[in-house]
C-alpha cells in the first residue's frame, strides 16, 4: 500500500474534507481526518491543518505529534518540502515588500518638513514660496502612486528623497529596507528558476521515488533539471530513477543503481536497505540479508533493515534468528514517522523499502545561485514590484542608493541643508551632523512657548500646534512615525519588522485562500484572519505608542501640556 | 549691586565699576528693554543690547552697513541658534567680515547702547561680578569714562541736531550739480558725503561709516546747513495693524496647512489602493501562491 499509488494517497484527505464542506460537517470532520493520517502519512496539508486545529482547540499533545508527523512528511516528500521553502520564500518576500513600504512612507514623512523648507529656498524670489515647495514634495509622494510604480521602485526613491535629512538610525532603517528589496528580487529569481519543478511537481515527475507512482518516461523525473542542478541534486536523482526501476520491477538495473550509489557513499543505510530487498526479489537470500546487516550497521535505529531481515528469516522458517531480532524490528518500525506501522498487522511479508530523504537538499535549496541573478530580470517580482526599472537596472540602483546616502554623510559636513526641529516643527538651517541638529536651541534648553514675547512668541506657539497636529496625524496613518520623531529609531524598527511579518503573513495565506481549496485553503482562510487580527493590533497599539512617545517627547522639551 | 537709576545715576555706576576695575554684568533695566554690559577690568568688551531693539544688533548692523545681505543675515542666525556661538565668532570663523571691522562695529555697538540707556531716568540696575574673558576678535576693551564724555555731549546736543531735520523718518540726498572742495569739510562731513551714495536712508549711511546716530546727525546737519544735501519725507505707506496682519498670517497657515493635510490624506488614501493593488490584487496573489503548486 505505502509503495506505490502514494499520488492518489495524498489525495485522500483533501476529498474527504471537500465531500465534509459540502455536505455541512466540515467542523466536525476532524476526527474522520486523523484517521486519514494513517493512510495518507505524506500528505503535509493533512498534518499542518491538523496540528492547526489542535492549536486552535487547545490539544497539546496532538499538536506535538502532528507536528512531528508533518517534519517526517517534509523530509520524505519533496514536493511538501519544496511548497514549504517557497512558501517561506514568498512570506519573507511579502514581509520584505511591506517593511519597506511602511520603512520608505515613515522616513519620508520624516523628512517631509525639512524637504519642504530647502525646496522653498530654490523658489525665494516668488511669494510664499512654500506653497509651491509643500505642491513639489507631495507630488514626490504622489506622482509614482499614480504611475502605479512597483512598490520597491517607489520606496527606493522615497528613501532617496529622504536621505539627507536623516538621523543614523533612521539611515539604517532605510538601508534595511533596500537590503530586504535586493533580497526580494532575487527570491524572484529563486522562484523563476523552480518554476519548471513546479509545474513538473503535480504530475508526479520531479522526486517521483516517493510520493508518485511511475508511469514510464523518464525514470529520473525532473530531478535534476533546470536550476536544481549540482551533486546532492543528482545523487538523489540517481536514488529516484533506482526507486522507479525498482516499483517497475526491472530488479537487475535497480540493483546496478543502488550498487553505485553504495560505491559513490553518502546514505549507506537506504542503498543497503533498498538494494536487500532486490536482491530477495532476485532470489539471492544470503546476498540481501548481508545487505540488511549492513543497513543496520550504518543507520542501527533506522528500522527498516532490521524489519525486513526479520520478514525474510520468519518466510525461510529460519525463526530462531527471527526471534533474536524481533523486539528490534517491531520497536524499530513504530518510529518511522509520518508512517504508522504496525507490525501486528503486517501478516503478509511486507518489506519496507528506504525512502528519498529530501530533507539533505534543505540548506543546498537556499545556497545562492547564478540563475537566481539570471532569472531575477524576468521574475514575475521584477515585473510586480520594480516596474519600470528594466531588469539589468535594478542592482546598479539599489547600490546607488548607498553611493547617495555614503555621500550625503559626506556632504552634510560641507554643504548647508534645512532641518526641522523634531520637538517644535521649527526650521533652521544646519551644518555638520544630522543629529546634533535636530533638536533646535530653544527645544534644549525647553524654553517652551515663552520666547521673547509677543509676535514671535505667538509664531512659535502657531509652529508646535501646527508640528504636532502632523505627527499625530502620521502616527495614526502610519503607525510608529511618533516614535520615529521621539527618536527611538531601532525600537521603531523593531516594530516596522513585526508589523511586517504579520501583514506579509496575512497577504501569503490571504492569496493562498483565495486560490487553494480544500485543506489548504481552509487553513489559509484561518491564517489571514488570525494575521489580520494581529496586523489591527499592531497597528493600533503602534498608533498610540507613536502618539505618546511624541507626546512625553515634547513635554520633555516643555512645548506640551501643562508645562508650556 | 542692584538699585534704582532715579538714586544712583548710570554715569556714576559706570565710573564705579570702572573706577574699581571690576568684572562681570551691568544690567541696565528701564523703558521696557534690558541692555547687558560686559566688563573686564573695569572696561566694557561687550554689550548685549534688548533682542527688541533690533537696530542696535551687531548683526543688523553689519547688514545695515552692507557686509552682509539679508540671506547671510538669516543663516548666520539660524547656524547660530544651532551652536550658540556669538555671531562675532561666527562671522570670523567664515571669514565673512575682517576681524578689524567686526571691532570697530562692536565698539560702535557699546557706544549706541551706552548713549541709549543714558537717556533713561526710570529702571533698575544690578551688577554681577565674575570674571569675564575679552573676546580674541573683540578688539581693545573700551574704558567707559571716555564714552560718557561723548554720552554727555549726546545727551547734551542730540535734540537740537536732531530738530533741524523732520521729525519721523525722512530721506537725504546729495543736491543735484553740487560741487564740493573737500578740503573744506571736516572728516566727519567728507566720509558722509561719500557715503551718500550708498543709501538714501540717513542711518544706513551712518552705519556705512561707522558712525553713531549722534555723530551721524551732527555731521548731516553740518552738510545741510552748506546747503550741500536736500532732504525729503518719504511718502507714507498705509500701516497695517501688526496684530491683524500676525492673525492674518495665523489664519492663513492654519487654513494652509489644513489644505496641505487634507492632500496628504487623499494621496495616503491614493496609497492605500496603490499598495493593495501591488501586494494584495489578483496578479499579485497568483505570485504569492507559487507554493500551491506544490502540494
Amino acid at each position: 500500500m505505502f509503495e506505490r499509488s502514494i499520488l492518489s494517497i495524498n489525495a485522500v484527505p483533501d476529498a474527504i474534507f471537500d465531500r465534509a464542506a459540502r455536505e455541512g460537517w466540515k467542523r466536525g470532520s476532524y476526527e474522520s481526518l486523523r484517521a486519514v493520517a494513517r493512510v495518507a502519512p505524506l500528505s503535509a496539508p493533512l498534518w499542518s491543518w491538523l496540528a492547526w486545529e489542535d492549536a486552535a482547540r487547545f490539544r497539546f499533545e496532538e499538536f506535538l505529534s502532528d507536528v512531528i508527523g508533518l517534519s517526517g512528511a517534509l523530509r520524505q516528500y519533496g514536493p511538501a518540502l519544496l511548497g514549504c521553502a517557497v512558501w517561506l520564500v514568498l512570506f519573507a518576500s511579502a514581509s520584505a515588500c511591506w517593511f519597506a513600504v511602511w520603512a520608505s512612507l515613515n522616513l519620508l514623512l520624516r523628512a517631509s518638513p525639512a524637504l519642504t523648507l530647502d525646496v522653498a529656498r530654490l523658489f525665494k524670489r516668488l511669494p510664499r514660496p512654500e506653497i509651491i515647495a509643500s505642491g513639489i514634495v507631495l507630488a514626490g509622494f504622489a506622482v509614482p502612486v499614480a504611475y502605479g510604480v512597483g512598490i520597491a521602485a517607489a520606496s527606493v526613491f522615497w528613501i532617496a528623497l529622504s536621505t539627507p535629512y536623516l538621523r543614523r538610525g533612521e539611515l539604517v532603517i532605510g538601508g534595511t529596507a533596500i537590503l530586504l528589496l535586493a533580497g526580494v528580487l532575487l527570491a524572484g529569481g529563486l522562484l523563476e528558476a523552480i518554476r519548471p519543478v513546479a509545474e513538473a511537481a503535480g504530475q508526479g515527475g520531479w522526486l517521483g521515488g516517493e510520493g508518485y507512482s511511475f508511469r514510464g518516461g523518464d525514470p529520473a523525473g525532473d530531478a535534476g533539471r533546470g536550476s536544481l542542478t549540482g551533486p546532492p541534486w543528482e545523487r538523489i536523482a540517481r536514488f529516484a530513477r533506482a526507486r522507479a526501476a525498482m516499483e517497475g520491477g526491472n530488479l537487475g538495473t535497480a540493483e546496478e543503481l543502488w550498487t553505485g550509489l553504495i560505491e559513490e557513499g553518502g546514505d549507506f543505510a537506504g542503498a543497503y536497505n533498498n538494494r536487500g530487498i532486490v536482491r530477495f526479489r532476485l532470489g539471492r537470500t544470503e546476498g540481501a540479508l548481508s545487505d540488511f546487516e549492513a543497513a543496520a550497521s550504518h543507520a542501527p535505529a533506522g528500522g527498516r533493515a532490521e524489519w525486513n531481515a526479520y520478514q525474510i528469516y520468519l518466510q525461510e522458517f529460519r525463526l530462531g534468528e527471527a526471534a533474536r531480532i524481533q523486539p528490534a524490528a517491531w520497536a524499530g518500525i513504530r518510529n518511522l514517522v509520518p508512517f504508522d506501522y504496525r507490525a501486528e498487522e503486517m501478516t503478509h511479508g511486507e518489506l519496507i523499502a528506504s525512502p528519498l530523504r529530501v530533507g539533505e537538499v534543505w540548506r543546498n535549496f537556499f545556497i545562492a545561485r547564478v540563475e537566481w541573478f539570471r532569472d531575477a530580470r524576468g521574475s514575475a517580482f521584477h515585473g510586480l514590484f520594480f516596474r519600470p526599472l528594466p531588469g539589468g537596472w535594478v542592482p546598479a540602483i539599489l547600490a546607488a542608493w548607498c553611493a547617495w546616502a555614503a555621500s550625503w554623510k559626506l556632504l552634510s559636513r560641507k554643504v548647508w541643508r534645512s532641518s526641522a526641529c523634531r520637538s517644535c516643527g521649527a526650521g533652521t538651517m544646519v551644518l555638520g551632523s544630522r543629529e546634533s541638529g535636530d533638536v533646535c536651541n530653544t527645544c534644549r534648553t525647553q524654553v517652551g512657548k515663552g520666547v521673547r514675547g509677543g509676535e514671535e512668541s505667538e509664531r512659535r506657539g502657531l509652529g508646535i500646534s501646527l508640528h504636532r497636529r502632523y505627527v499625530r496625524a502620521c502616527s495614526v496613518l502610519f503607525p510608529g512615525a511618533g516614535a520615529l520623531w521621539s527618536g527611538k529609531e531601532l525600537r521603531a524598527m523593531m516594530y516596522g519588522i513585526l508589523l511586517s511579518l504579520s501583514a506579509g503573513l496575512f497577504t501569503v495565506s490571504w492569496s493562498g485562500g483565495r486560490l487553494a481549496d480544500g485543506l489548504i485553503g481552509d487553513m489559509q482562510d484561518d491564517i489571514w484572519r488570525a494575521a489580520l487580527g494581529a496586523v489591527a493590533l499592531l497597528w493600533l497599539a503602534g498608533a498610540a505608542w507613536g502618539w505618546r512617545s511624541f507626546e512625553n517627547f515634547q513635554l520633555a522639551h516643555n512645548v506640551s501640556g501643562e508645562r508650556l | 549691586m542692584q538699585g534704582k537709576i532715579a538714586e544712583f545715576g548710570i554715569p556714576d555706576i559706570f565710573q564705579l565699576v570702572s573706577s574699581q576695575g571690576k568684572s562681570g554684568s551691568l544690567a541696565i533695566s528701564g523703558g521696557n528693554r534690558v541692555t547687558i554690559f560686559l566688563f573686564s577690568g573695569g572696561r566694557i568688551v561687550d554689550v548685549q543690547p534688548d533682542r527688541r531693539e533690533t537696530k542696535s544688533l551687531l548683526g543688523t548692523m553689519l547688514r545695515d552697513a552692507g557686509y552682509l545681505t539679508d540671506s547671510d543675515l538669516k543663516r548666520l542666525l539660524s547656524s547660530q541658534g544651532v551652536g550658540g556661538k556669538k555671531i562675532g565668532q561666527v562671522l570670523v570663523e567664515k571669514g565673512k567680515v575682517p576681524k578689524e571691522i567686526l571691532a570697530r562695529y562692536l565698539a560702535l555697538q557699546v557706544k549706541e547702547c551706552l548713549f541709549d540707556v543714558l537717556t533713561l531716568r526710570e529702571g533698575e540696575y544690578r551688577f554681577e561680578g565674575f570674571a569675564v574673558r575679552p573676546y580674541e576678535w573683540g578688539g581693545e576693551p573700551i574704558r567707559p569714562d571716555i564714552l560718557l564724555m561723548e554720552g554727555m555731549q549726546f545727551l547734551d546736543e542730540y535734540s537740537r541736531f536732531r530738530g533741524i531735520f523732520p521729525v519721523g523718518d525722512f530721506r537725504v540726498a546729495r543736491k543735484a550739480g553740487e560741487r564740493v572742495d573737500p578740503y573744506v569739510l571736516t572728516e566727519v562731513e567728507r566720509v558722509l558725503w561719500k557715503a551718500l551714495d550708498f543709501s538714501e536712508d540717513p542711518d544706513r549711511v551712518y552705519r556705512k561709516v561707522g558712525l553713531t546716530g549722534f555723530e551721524g546727525i551732527k555731521g548731516m546737519a553740518a552738510l545741510f546747513q552748506r546747503g550741500l544735501i536736500e532732504v525729503s519725507v518719504p511718502v507714507p505707506v498705509a500701516r497695517v495693524d501688526p496684530g491683524q496682519r500676525l492673525r492674518d498670517e495665523i489664519a492663513f497657515r492654519r487654513r494652509f496647512d489644513a489644505i496641505r493635510m487634507g492632500l496628504w490624506g487623499a494621496a495616503t488614501a491614493a496609497a492605500a489602493v496603490w499598495v493593495f493593488r501591488g501586494l494584495l490584487s489578483r496578479e499579485a496573489y497568483r505570485a504569492f501562491t507559487a507554493w500551491v503548486d506544490f502540494f
